[in-house]
């Protein structure tokens, strides 16, 4: 414990990790920040490296830490490739115990899905280009809700969410209520994927 | 303090919780979710626990498997949940202004609590608490499942302190580790079962792509009112009510095959 601030439990270090994870990786800030609460949630480096042209990275085992591992990884791969992966170590002499495997368990679909969006570099995020009320609007379009009955829902104005409506058609370049929620929900379990 | 710091307690439950949320448990899906469900009372502190899946177009329950008190309780697989109970036309007339239906405005997994969006006053004067929730506070973990429905946990606290950033934290660490066994035990094989004819598909196909009845007709070859039909078939089927909701269970279907 050499580096633990009382100021900040694990409770703390949880919530800003998953938190981080949860931001654009392509924000420069966001990985050497994620990467430090990772590194004071385990006490230990945390190194993240992300593979292009010239940097291949090695598909490692990395589940089932348990026993005295020193060295855990967490890795996305995308159709056997390892796109990007963050490396967690310790001194030989000093191995991770049960309660770092724990959060290591728990943290680890948080950083992968951000491991994953780095990876893609922010293409097909499943992220459409329309607002969070457009997109509100159109869930409740896709559940077949008329105008009307979207406007009385949200306590808004027919003609709003008429509106709201027609921006999001443009921006997805549909033609019809339909259309829209075509593109808008491309896959519903994949976006959702994304996100987690 | 307690409220920041993970005791071994904590550790012991969160390790046992991510163990039974492995998809190659050798437990069955229904244990499974009842310790699931146990741990994680014990892990937040609640008074009773459930997973649900709620229809936010039928107004309904769809699935429901609880622990409360000790006891452990399945609700029948079309319980059309809660109906006579008192309140419930004020939970479903507020629905898409609620907390309630995040996950399913928002197409992604939530975690919240209703006290991190009501302010205690608000809460104590809302309908939707004195009319028919009457709680303290109440924390929602909704993964959205289809179009307009959603599973959650639902963690009531009739008692005691509102959620605090301890049990948010927990719960949303946890979300996406207790993903798949919500799919599995809320919708096993239920996104396959709607059998449409190949000719609706192909249809639906073009509707989703927004193509009107009479291009479909026109690019097929047949009238505009054979589309029409067609459609009414594949609406029925799919147990749908407008084009848009059969894109929307078409576009689920494919997705998981």
């Amino acid at each position: 414990m050499t580096d633990e601030r009382s100021s900040t439990s694990a409770i703390d270090l949880l919530r800003a990790i998953t938190t981080l994870a949860a931001k654009d990786p392509q924000d420069a800030a966001a990985g050497p920040a994620l990467m430090a609460r990772l590194e004071r949630l385990l006490t230990c480096q945390a190194v993240l490296t992300v593979a292009d042209d010239t940097l291949r990275l090695m598909p490692r085992q990395v589940s089932d830490v348990a026993g005295a591992s020193t060295v855990v990884v967490i890795q996305e791969q995308l159709d056997g490739v390892v796109q990007a992966e963050v490396e967690l170590r310790r001194e030989p002499e000093w191995p991770f115990g049960d309660r770092e495997v724990v959060l290591v368990d728990l943290v680890r679909p948080h950083v992968m899905a951000w491991l994953r969006r780095l990876g893609a570099h922010g293409e097909g995020l499943g992220a459409p280009a329309i607002t969070q009320r457009q997109f509100e609007i159109l869930s409740l379009v896709r559940c077949g809700l008329s105008n009307k009955e979207i406007g009385r829902a949200l306590s808004i104005s027919e003609a709003t969410v008429r509106k709201h409506l027609e921006n999001a058609f443009e921006r997805l370049g549909a033609v019809s209520r339909a259309g829209a929620v075509g593109a808008a929900f491309p896959a519903d379990s994949r976006s959702d994927e994304a996100h987690v | 303090m307690s409220d920041r710091s993970l005791t071994p307690r904590d550790f012991g439950l969160l390790r046992d919780i991510l163990e039974l949320s492995k998809p190659d448990h050798p437990e069955p899906v229904q244990e499974r979710v009842f310790q699931l469900l146990e741990h994680l009372a014990a892990l937040i502190g609640c008074d009773g626990i459930s997973l649900q899946e709620l229809d936010s177009v039928r107004r309904c329950r769809t699935y429901c498997q609880a622990y409360e008190d000790g006891e452990r309780w399945l609700g029948p697989p079309d319980d059309v949940g809660g109906q006579d109970q008192p309140g419930v036309d004020v939970f479903w007339d507020g629905w898409w202004t609620s907390p309630c239906s995040l996950p399913d405005r928002t197409g992604t997994s939530v975690t919240a609590s209703l006290r991190s969006v009501y302010g205690e006053r608000e809460w104590l004067r809302s309908p939707l608490n004195t009319e028919y929730l009457h709680v303290v506070d109440e924390l929602l973990v909704g993964y959205p499942t289809s179009a307009g429905q959603s599973a959650r946990f639902l963690i009531p606290r009739d008692h005691g302190a509102e959620f605090g950033h301890r049990e948010l934290t927990l719960m949303e660490g946890l979300m996406p580790h207790l993903r798949p066994l919500v799919f599995e035990s809320v919708r096993p094989g239920r996104l396959s079962r709607p059998r449409i004819t190949r000719r609706q598909q192909e249809i639906l196909r073009a509707v989703a792509r927004g193509q009107t009845n009479r291009e479909i007709g026109r690019s097929l070859g047949i009238s505009e009112a054979t589309v029409r039909k067609h459609l009414e078939g594949a609406y029925q089927r799919l147990g749908v009510l407008s084009r848009t909701g059969a894109v929307t269970v078409m576009s689920s279907m494919n997705s998981t095959a």
